[in-house]
């Protein structure tokens, strides 16, 4: 899921998954945008607090953990 | 030596009574001071009360409304059935009718199309208010209090103080990746050439309609990315498709990023060109 974010939002190859989506220059909107990507490539029903509680790749993961919608591999 | 190309002007509307008029005054002649020809096209969708031709006579004689009520929530089908009507050479779209121009976007877009035959000319998008509509309005913000904060800046004299009240839709400074610009202005030959807008949009508003126009466009061989510095459009609160509220417009931006996908095949990004910067005569 990392891979494939980090990819469809062009992110540059030393990217912390920690790191707010606006330090990268992706503000609401195309974290939105993101929203919808991963909906239909992972089949999961996005919620706005998942993106807004902590805007960044580790944040939205932690997430979807806390509400099962992925599992730990 | 003519200074100016005469613009067509289509201006899409739904539902916006209230802010239609206001974007239709900061559109005209004497707000804009322009020299050329302006027709301004105002087509509506299906709008419970649609604006009324008497009601804009202060525009002059070149205004047209064309009621076209679409099967689909989007306006594409009939923005597309506007711009192809439209006179001019310069064709400027709105495709969100609730927005305020600021005063100097018609005379930029006119000198950069004398200046770039191929250009796609872009502005920056804010909206009216402390912050981006679908959080201040769950904070509190009203129709009311927007006109109260247009009336303090007194816009109508000072259109340009617009930026003091707004908020930008964008982190990226100007030159840096574009989204989408709402107004797009280009020739009509490009407009021919991308047969409009792509009509499979037909989810709200559009959709995606917008940004993948301005993607479409710059990547027509021989086209020239414009920005227009300085210049910008202003949304008006109207409970629009992505100012809503947080729950609607993230509803409607993520429906139109599944679209999006749908339809092109990868998702949806900016436009990483930098184009040419245009301001008032220096291209930069």
């Amino acid at each position: 899921m990392v891979d494939y974010l980090s990819t469809s939002l062009d992110l540059p190859s030393d990217f912390s998954t920690s790191m707010r989506f606006d330090s990268y220059g992706i503000d609401s909107v195309e974290a939105v945008i993101m929203a919808g990507v991963m909906e239909l490539e992972f089949g999961i029903q996005m919620e706005p607090r998942y993106f807004f509680n902590d805007p960044s790749i580790e944040g939205v993961i932690a997430e979807l953990l806390k509400h099962e919608l992925i599992v730990k591999e | 030596m003519k200074h100016f190309a005469n613009i067509s002007l289509v201006i899409a509307c739904f539902n916006m009574n209230r802010e239609i008029h206001k974007t239709l005054y900061s559109l005209s002649k004497s707000y804009q001071n322009f020299e050329g020809e302006i027709e301004i096209i105002v087509v509506d969708t299906g709008s419970d009360v649609a604006p009324r031709l008497e009601e804009l006579s202060y525009l002059g004689e070149n205004i047209s409304v064309i009621n076209f009520p679409s099967k689909y929530p989007s306006p594409v089908d009939a923005l597309n059935h506007a711009i192809f009507r439209a006179k001019n050479n310069l064709i400027g779209v709105f495709i969100d009718g609730a927005r305020l121009a600021s005063p100097g976007m018609l005379n930029a877009s006119s000198q950069a199309s004398l200046l770039y035959e191929n250009g796609i000319f872009t502005t920056r998008n804010y909206q009216l208010g402390p912050d981006l509509q679908y959080k201040s309005l769950d904070s509190g913000y009203t129709k009311k209090i927007e006109d109260e904060l247009l009336e303090s800046i007194d816009w109508k004299v000072n259109g340009y103080r617009l930026f003091e009240i707004s908020t930008p839709e964008q982190l990226s400074s100007i030159g840096e990746p574009l989204l989408e610009s709402n107004a797009i202005f280009m020739g009509k030959h490009l407009w021919e050439k991308l047969g409009g807008y792509d009509p499979l949009f037909i989810s709200t508003g559009g959709g995606a309609a917008n940004p993948d126009l301005l993607k479409r466009a710059c990547e027509l061989p021989g086209t020239t990315l414009v920005r227009l510095d300085g210049e910008a459009t202003f949304h008006q609160v109207h409970y629009g498709v992505t100012t809503s509220s947080v729950a609607t417009a993230f509803a409607n931006l993520k429906q139109a990023s599944i679209e999006y996908i749908k339809v092109r095949g990868v998702p949806l990004r900016p436009i990483d060109l930098k184009g040419v910067i245009f301001k008032h005569g220096n291209d930069v």
